[in-house]
């Protein structure tokens, strides 16, 4: 019998794992300790392919680091394993851009953060900025009005490049402006506006950034496709459950190939 | 004034590619231009053609020590008790051995004590072992059960490392001294997935709210105050 590991325990993750489990001995590794990744634990989808993973091994709580081509070495609570297997799927999902990879200019302040960021500390009652700015018209950038609203943000200003793709909150504190493009961040020691292509400022507090979506890759070498790596991350946005299983069940028809 | 742009692999596996250098008064200003960039790019792509831009992982200007005079090795002439070893252009490194016995001269030439030995004098931090690249992981766990807590995903920074860079002799007090020390928030997603974690480490560290946690200068807060 062959040997899977698949790194990450969301949909697709385990879609993969569902569908190989039976035909290989397949492990799951999770650095969060449940299943259900961004689309969380209490999905029924979640339940349902758990239920139908359920031959899998799963390491839940723990960090995949590197892969060698041969084996997988895990470090969790109880220390390092090295799991031997034939093939690695790599479902680790998505992040928005960053400021680098979104060429935007100026200094350092403090106050421009992640999307991913900016949920997690809003999520745990940090406010991030009174007038935050957030830029980006997908999943993200939604989630991180919801959030930055509850977590004491006064008024959002959305700067939607691309325009809207997913429901922003109705809400008197927020204005969405579309089809505009950040280029560069001005203020010390905190973000105090933000540069729009074609020379506009617009004040703000923080610059959260939600704009596009890119690959997770942090599994030392398994960062480039490369031998017996099958990478399974969608880059849809709005993400779907849906969406996400189709990938994980392609991703399981792609190690068989390769196998 | 520079030597040219340089590809230099660094021991973080990643490229570094510069630098430019301007001379300027404002100790504070670190602004990246898109000029610039876009110029620092085609010179690195005349090096290594193979250099692309849209794996950029960080962008960043910062100041290098600059100093008139140049070569200031001397005591300060209004704080009695303040000896500079400052304004050393390029050569810092190579010249820190003869740089060193002169401030030593200086020293004695205050009247202190440079001949006493002083065993319990901390001559070097003490390094903080990485999990990153580690051969045999499972001796981490021994000297601290939280290697077993990775936190940075990137750079593979856990827990534990990050607890060394609080408590150290020289103690991280902003989330760029932690990444500093660590490489924590310094890897290819730049923190998107574990700067929260660490901000929540480093709060916990200094007893203070996390929206408090300085992101690099004291008064550069994480959040605000609501």
């Amino acid at each position: 019998m062959t040997a899977v590991a698949v790194v990450g325990a969301g949909i697709t993750g385990l879609a993969c794992a569902a569908s190989l489990v039976g035909e290989s001995e397949v492990t799951v590794v999770d650095r969060i300790p449940v299943a259900g990744g961004v689309h969380g634990w209490e999905r029924p989808e979640t339940e349902r392919l758990l239920a139908e993973a359920g031959g899998a091994r799963m390491l839940l709580g723990e960090t995949a680091i590197h892969w060698d081509g041969r084996e997988l070495m895990v470090i969790g609570q109880d220390g390092a394993r090295r799991v031997a297997v034939d093939a690695l799927v790599v479902a680790t999902g998505t992040r928005p851009l960053g400021r680098a990879e979104l060429a935007i200019e100026g200094g350092r302040p403090a106050g421009v953060l992640a999307a991913t960021v900016a949920c997690h500390l809003a999520e745990n009652g940090v406010t991030c900025g009174l007038r935050p700015l957030v830029y980006g018209g997908g999943d993200w950038a939604a989630r991180a009005v919801r959030e930055l609203l509850v977590a004491g943000a006064i008024r959002v200003t959305v700067v939607a490049p691309d325009g809207v793709h997913t429901s922003f909150p109705p809400d008197g504190r927020v204005l969405v402006r579309t089809g505009l493009q950040v280029v560069g961040v001005t203020g010390s020691p905190r973000v105090e506006s933000v540069r729009l292509a074609g020379g506009e400022e617009i004040a703000c507090d923080a610059l959260v950034l939600g704009h596009g979506l890119v690959a997770v890759r942090n599994v030392d070498g398994a960062v480039w496709a490369g031998q017996r790596v099958v990478f399974a991350q969608p880059l849809d946005d709005p993400a779907s459950v849906a969406g996400a299983e189709r990938v994980g069940r392609e991703a399981a028809e792609a190690v068989r190939s390769a196998l | 004034m520079t030597r040219g742009i340089y590809c230099v692999p660094t021991t973080n596996q990643s490229l570094l590619l510069g630098p430019t250098a301007v001379d300027h008064d404002d100790r504070r200003l670190k602004a990246v231009d898109a000029e610039t960039l876009d110029a620092v790019f085609a010179a690195a792509q005349r090096l290594v053609p193979s250099v692309r831009r849209e794996y950029a992982i960080k962008t960043f200007a910062a100041n290098r020590p600059a100093s008139d005079p140049v070569y200031r090795v001397a005591v300060d002439s209004r704080i009695e008790n303040l000896v500079h070893a400052a304004g050393i252009r390029s050569t810092g490194v190579s010249s820190s051995p003869a740089t060193a016995r002169m401030v030593r001269g200086l020293l004695a030439g205050l009247g202190l004590p440079v001949d006493e030995d002083r065993r319990d004098a901390l001559r070097a931090l003490e390094p903080i072992p990485r999990l990153l690249g580690h051969p045999e992981p499972e001796q981490l766990f021994a000297l601290d059960p939280r290697y077993g807590q990775v936190v940075c995903a990137c750079e593979q920074v856990t827990a534990a490392e990050i607890a060394a860079a609080h408590e150290m002799a020289v103690p991280a007090r902003s989330l760029e001294g932690v990444r500093k020390r660590t490489r924590a928030t310094g890897g290819r997603c730049q923190g998107a997935l574990c700067m929260a974690g660490v901000s929540f480490l480093h709060s916990l560290h200094h007893n203070g709210p996390p929206w408090r946690v300085p992101v690099s200068e004291p008064d550069a807060t994480l959040g605000v105050e609501q």
